[in-house]
């Protein structure tokens, strides 16, 4: 039984708390990359997981499966009932997406900046305190995998990749509710879209945060909010969800809008991680901040010139 | 290779946490509790106390900081956290290492430190605005009643596990 706080063991205590203080300063500044011990833990870790995770995924499928089984009536019911609307809808949508075709000929355009590839990757783990909402996948800078970039399932945007290590990527989900976890969203009106921000989740009444809405917008209850491909990274019109609840900020110059989610953060297996292919946007953002830096030199040296003139 | 067997015992207990405890008990949005298992912490404890302080404080801060890695984006909270659990409660009395009350209380014990201390430093870095009261209900009431039940399934395995260690260290010095 140790003697608690002896004077050695409260020094002992001292430097532990300022190494702690250390690590999170460390760790909580904006980071571009993970340092090499970190993907190498996280890589030797992840690669075990993959080998748990697999195993477990199939056992709560088929339990999953067994309780399906019993709604199988009253489903097919109801899918049966959306089935005649499904026809007409796939049919406009094919007539739509020619028209586009012929459209983006006319106007001689071949990217857009909805075009993306997706790679496919395993759900390894789940942050486990609920402090955080990440998840692992097993794709990393070796599949091509990059910070920053989108994350769905099949339902819509589920997040963005946090950190890439070599094999695995963590991935902070939409819900997280850091203050860094923000997406560049539109909302489709019947006129021209409406351009606003995600900003992470809302504890009490459960759904996500849409900000920063233009108080002269025409939004409504029920309208759906998808990615706008204007943050750089993530590609145009991934479903985010639909517009709940709407309220004046607190100056009452913009509007803020509850969305509910369209994908499910909770029982996640197979994600997709999307890469845009069209870098048309990123070749026009280049080139302002060119200007910038060349704009700032003389400001410097007149901030120089002043003290040098102050100092005597 | 004997000197192994715990660690790996122990990263096992850490694999389930993240992976199979979310695939089967996934978090849902019905639910206002948070449900967090803590199987590496029993884990720590009982090294603590049948190890002594020592090689519990190594363990625990050990895990920790693959705890802090591997799940989050901040290093250092579980690594103090764990390694400082650990030393709180590394009572080696013969009379607690025969006893699963004391074992299980001393548990009761280090997960409520445990769980404060982690609500606090996430609290004071602003990663979280919950008040305590909210913590207490949705936290630390259902962490005490799932992570003492895994505990009181965990008690006895773990017993037999340190008994059987120490039989192969002492077979191993002769």
């Amino acid at each position: 039984m140790p003697h608690f706080f002896s004077n050695k063991r409260l020094i002992l205590l001292m430097v532990s708390i300022i190494v702690l203080v250390a690590f999170i300063g460390f760790s909580m500044r904006e980071r571009d990359s993970i340092t090499w011990p970190e993907k190498f833990f996280r890589d030797t870790t992840g690669v075990v997981q993959s080998v748990f995770s697999q195993p477990a995924h199939w056992t709560a499928g088929f339990f999953g499966n067994v309780a399906d089984v019993v709604h199988v009536y009253e489903e097919n019911q109801l899918l049966k009932s959306r089935m005649e609307e499904f026809a007409s809808m796939s049919a406009e949508l094919e007539s739509v997406k020619q028209e586009n075709e012929t459209l983006k000929e006319m106007i001689g355009s071949e990217e857009s900046l909805s075009n993306y590839t997706t790679r496919s990757a395993l759900v390894i783990h789940r942050t486990p305190d609920g402090w955080t909402e990440m998840i692992g996948i097993n794709k990393g800078t070796q599949n091509g995998v990059e910070k920053d970039m989108a994350v769905v399932t099949p339902e819509g945007l589920i997040g963005k990749v946090d950190t890439a290590s070599e094999f695995t990527s963590t991935v902070q989900l939409l819900s997280d509710s850091n203050r860094t976890n923000r997406v560049s969203a539109m909302v489709a009106t019947e006129n021209d879209p409406v351009y606003a921000f995600i900003e992470g989740w809302d504890e009490e009444r459960e759904g996500l945060m849409l900000r920063k809405i233009e108080s002269d917008a025409q939004i409504e209850e029920g309208q759906q909010v998808m990615t706008s491909g204007l943050g750089g990274i993530f590609p145009q019109g991934l479903a985010i969800g639909e517009i709940s609840s709407l309220e004046p900020d607190e100056y009452g110059l913009t509007y803020n809008a509850l969305v509910e989610p369209a994908a499910d953060y909770y029982n996640l297996e197979q994600v997709n991680v999307i890469e845009r292919t069209s870098e048309t946007l990123d070749e026009n953002m280049e080139q302002p901040e060119d200007e910038e830096e060349e704009e700032e030199e003389p400001v410097e040296i007149g901030e120089d010139d002043l003290e040098e003139g102050g100092s005597p | 290779m004997i000197r192994f067997a715990l660690p790996f015992v122990i990263f096992l207990l850490f694999l389930m946490e993240g992976t199979w405890f979310q695939i089967f008990v996934p978090p849902s949005p019905e639910r206002d509790i948070v449900l967090v298992p803590r199987l590496v912490l029993v884990a720590v404890v009982l090294t603590s106390i049948y190890r002594g302080a020592g090689s519990g404080v190594l363990i625990g801060a050990g895990f920790g900081l693959l705890y802090d890695i591997v799940y989050t984006d901040l290093i250092g909270i579980y690594m103090f956290s764990m390694g400082f659990t650990a030393y709180l409660s590394s009572f080696t009395y013969m009379a607690v290492r025969t006893s699963y009350w004391w074992q299980f209380l001393i548990i009761i014990g280090a997960i409520f430190i445990l769980e404060w201390l982690t609500y606090g430093l996430h609290y004071v870095i602003g990663y979280t605005d919950m008040l305590f009261e909210e913590f207490f209900i949705l936290r630390l009431l259902p962490s005490w009643v799932l992570n003492g039940t895994v505990a009181l399934l965990l008690l006895y395995p773990f017993q037999r596990f340190f008994q059987r260690l120490r039989e192969l260290e002492d077979l191993q010095q002769r």
